[in-house]
């Protein structure tokens, strides 16, 4: 459950044009996969989906804190991140399309999003394999005095993998300035934290390392991009590496695009528990709260409809990549 | 969906013919569905609040009627766009005001395009516009309007439901039109 969400209208702080910037980008993250549901049973979508849905307040208020300079990478469960990073619907839906007009000229699909030339450099399947990547950003970023910061997304189960300790370690040893976003939704598929580490706290271990570790358990976007601005602070001050973890919730199964209460290894009472708690549900009461009126957010909320619907009416008609396409981006290519 | 397949094709749809033996009511048997353009509909009223209605011939139902502006999103166009355009194209009206409401089916039972509905407040002729299709443009009130739904003269029952969310969404009335 989400602990330190405050209901308290007077402590509304934010500018209203952050709150609405950021709520917009929760809105379109949510409706897009609403979206791709509606969609998906026409299997026009060849794309296996691991839906962002639930968390997208890490993404949403993780990148909109980073910017388009600072860099991202993350696992397969790209949607939240690669439309928090980019706003760029007409290359999501190409891309899940399979289409030419995606980022990726349809050949990634929904677990390899990425638009490099907008932060976005990669994302993985394989579990924890993108954090050296990620390292190795920062090690470039820290060599040419860039002033970025790399920041690798993780679930927990990345924690498991020896590879994220020894990124970790590296980045410490080397005062490497990158952000480790651990998106802790206490789940490796469907196997629970406590079956799988032999610890008792990610961030008690965590902190043994020289980095700075920041722990919250909320679904408050603006909470998120506030500790994040903090996070890019320290690492800037300290040149050390900041290790975020942030508990959230999955509402819909490991991969597809239904939910899985009946699979047996967690309760719909979880779910209703955090849905309360909503992102998108709570920055729009927020902005409410603020003196937007309801046909105001609707006004914006029927723009972004008809601009995720445009682009996948865009997606559906785009050609097909030609067979000669299938080996252009795979290694680098001098200009 | 088991299985589909396009069994026949025009300009402007398909006829899709599908297997949904999951579904108890369609075991064993076929079921087709329109596939069709998106739409949009535009509820443009003028600077002094008059609704812009056009009168033209429809083959399907082998008469006149009055409608609001329509008409298919083209492939590369946006809703907004296409708003903008279809008003245009029919009533040689500009409106720099266009606000996007809601978007929904018009036939869930076979038909899975999208209808997206636009209030355009403030629409100003363009003197120069030269109709290309054989439309009457009518210029009535909110209480006009509704004297002709309710007297069976106008039947676009999507424009009855912009009605409402156009009095949703804004300060206009034009459910409860005062007589004018």
């Amino acid at each position: 459950m989400p602990k330190n969400i405050s209901r308290n209208r007077s402590a509304v702080i934010s500018s209203e044009s952050l709150s609405l910037d950021l709520y917009r980008k929760l809105y379109m993250t949510r409706r897009a996969e609403e979206f791709i549901i509606e969609y998906y049973h026409e299997d026009d979508m060849k794309t296996p989906m691991h839906m962002s849905m639930g968390e997208e307040a890490i993404a949403v208020g993780v990148c909109h804190a980073l910017g388009l300079d600072n860099q991202i990478w993350t696992s397969y469960r790209t949607h939240a991140a690669f439309l928090a990073k980019t706003e760029d619907t007409e290359q999501f839906f190409g891309e899940l399309y399979g289409k030419v007009t995606g980022v990726s000229a349809g050949k990634a699909g929904s677990m390899h999003l990425a638009d490099p030339s907008k932060g976005y450099m990669a994302a993985s399947a394989v579990v924890a394999s993108i954090l050296p990547s990620a390292v190795g950003m920062a090690f470039a970023n820290k060599s040419n005095a860039t002033g970025h910061i790399s920041c690798v997304f993780f679930g927990d189960g990345a924690l498991d993998e020896g590879v994220f300790w020894e990124s970790l370690n590296l980045a410490c040893v080397m005062d490497l300035p990158v952000l480790f976003v651990c998106e802790d939704n206490r789940l490796s598929v469907h196997t629970p934290t406590h079956i799988r580490q032999g610890y008792n706290s990610i961030t008690d271990v965590v902190s043994r390392f020289s980095c700075t570790v920041i722990q919250e358990s909320t679904t408050d976007v603006e909470r998120i991009h506030t500790i994040t601005k903090e996070a890019m602070n320290t690492i800037h001050t300290t040149r050390k590496p900041v290790f975020l973890h942030l508990e959230c919730y999955r509402y819909l199964e490991h991969v597809g695009i239904n939910e899985d209460f009946d699979a047996g290894y967690r309760s719909k009472e979880e779910y209703e528990q955090w849905y309360e708690w909503d992102c998108v549900k709570l920055q729009r009461e927020r902005l409410t709260n603020q003196g937007f009126s309801s046909a105001d957010l609707r006004k914006v909320e029927s723009v972004i409809d008809n601009q995720l619907l445009t682009s996948i009416r865009k997606a559906q008609a785009a050609p097909f990549p030609q067979p000669e396409e299938l080996y252009r981006g795979v290694f680098y290519e001098a200009d | 969906m088991d299985t589909s397949e396009v069994v026949f094709e025009t300009e402007w749809f398909n006829v899709e013919r599908q297997r949904h033996d999951g579904i108890k009511a369609l075991q064993n048997k076929p079921y087709y569905r329109i596939n069709a353009s998106d739409g949009v509909i535009v509820l443009a009223m003028t600077l002094d609040n008059q609704i812009i209605l056009v009168d033209q011939f429809r083959p399907a139902l082998g008469c006149r009627t009055l409608e609001i502006p329509a008409g298919a999103i083209d492939p590369y166009e946006s809703p907004e766009e296409a708003a903008a355009r279809e008003l245009y194209e029919e009533t040689g009206y500009i409106c720099e005001n266009i606000t996007p409401l809601k978007n929904g089916q018009l036939m869930a039972s076979r038909l899975n395009a999208r209808l997206f509905s636009f209030l355009a407040v403030g629409a100003v002729l363009d003197s120069s516009y030269v109709s290309k299709e054989d439309i009457k443009v009518l210029l009535v009130s909110p209480f006009e309007l509704k004297e002709y739904i309710l007297s069976n003269q106008f039947g676009q029952y999507a424009a009855i439901a912009l009605l409402v969310l156009a009095d949703w969404e804004s300060d206009l009335s034009l459910t409860r039109p005062e007589v004018s």
